[in-house]
């Protein structure tokens, strides 16, 4: 897992399409990542052909089925680690009741994470502009 | 993966304006930046659980401690993000 484009490697271009995203999708500025699932809903400013619009709804359609899609494989991987530990000759109820608890906590800390790494960004980018360069983060 | 019927022809690609290609271009940037942010949150959101829910799960919701511990668990990833590459700007600088 790299940081390193985010946090300043490319840090030119960074500016502009973090520029760009609070313009064009006033909606989804600050808290733009706050649940696992909630679609981006970015796709309904500007005007545009009908083709432009329906490119971008599936360019933003299938980022969200991308993403529901790693999230519910992780959450496999991670319950099934936690809830299953002995593994009977079938799922007992105990299992089930820990899985379904371990996939809403799950995203609950998904929530977290997101909130703290979205502080954290704007906070240093903010630190960085103030500064004046902003060349490197760090 | 499948494939979605978007119901536009090549014609229609090709009456794209230039400002809408522009357009078009920018929200694809976008949507790659936010891909790149939401697979961060996704490492991060794993390591972090298995680091901070220990004890057998039996509620929906993460405890005080719990969400304290991911709080700072991310906090702190971050932070050896930037000893290491600080570091490494040493190390480079050194030799």
């Amino acid at each position: 897992m790299s940081f390193g484009g985010f946090f300043g490697g490319g840090s030119s271009s960074d500016k502009n399409n973090n520029s760009n995203t609070s313009s064009s999708s006033s909606s989804s500025s600050p808290s733009g990542f706050s649940g696992p699932l909630s679609s981006s809903s970015s796709s309904s400013s500007a005007g545009g052909s009908e083709t432009l619009q329906k490119l971008q709804a599936a360019v933003a359609e299938q980022a969200n089925v991308q993403n529901a899609r790693i999230l519910i494989s992780k959450v496999n991987e991670v319950c099934f680690a936690n809830c299953i530990t002995n593994p009977g000759s079938s799922l007992s109820g105990a299992e089930n009741k820990c899985l379904n608890a371990c996939m809403e906590k799950y995203f609950d800390a998904w929530n977290v994470t997101s909130r703290v790494f979205t502080n954290r960004v704007q906070r240093e980018s903010l630190a960085a502009g103030a500064v004046g360069g902003g060349k490197e983060l760090f | 993966m499948d494939d979605i019927d978007l119901n536009i022809t090549q014609q229609d690609l090709t009456r794209l304006t230039p400002g809408e290609q522009q357009q078009l271009q920018n929200f694809v940037q976008i949507q790659i930046k936010r891909a790149e942010i939401q697979k961060n949150i996704h490492e991060m959101t794993e390591m972090c659980f298995k680091k901070c829910v220990t004890s057998s799960i039996s509620t929906g919701k993460l405890a005080p401690k719990e969400e304290t511990c991911m709080s700072n668990c991310v906090e702190r990833f971050l932070d050896t993000n930037t000893v290491i590459l600080k570091h490494l700007d040493a190390l480079r600088a050194g030799q």
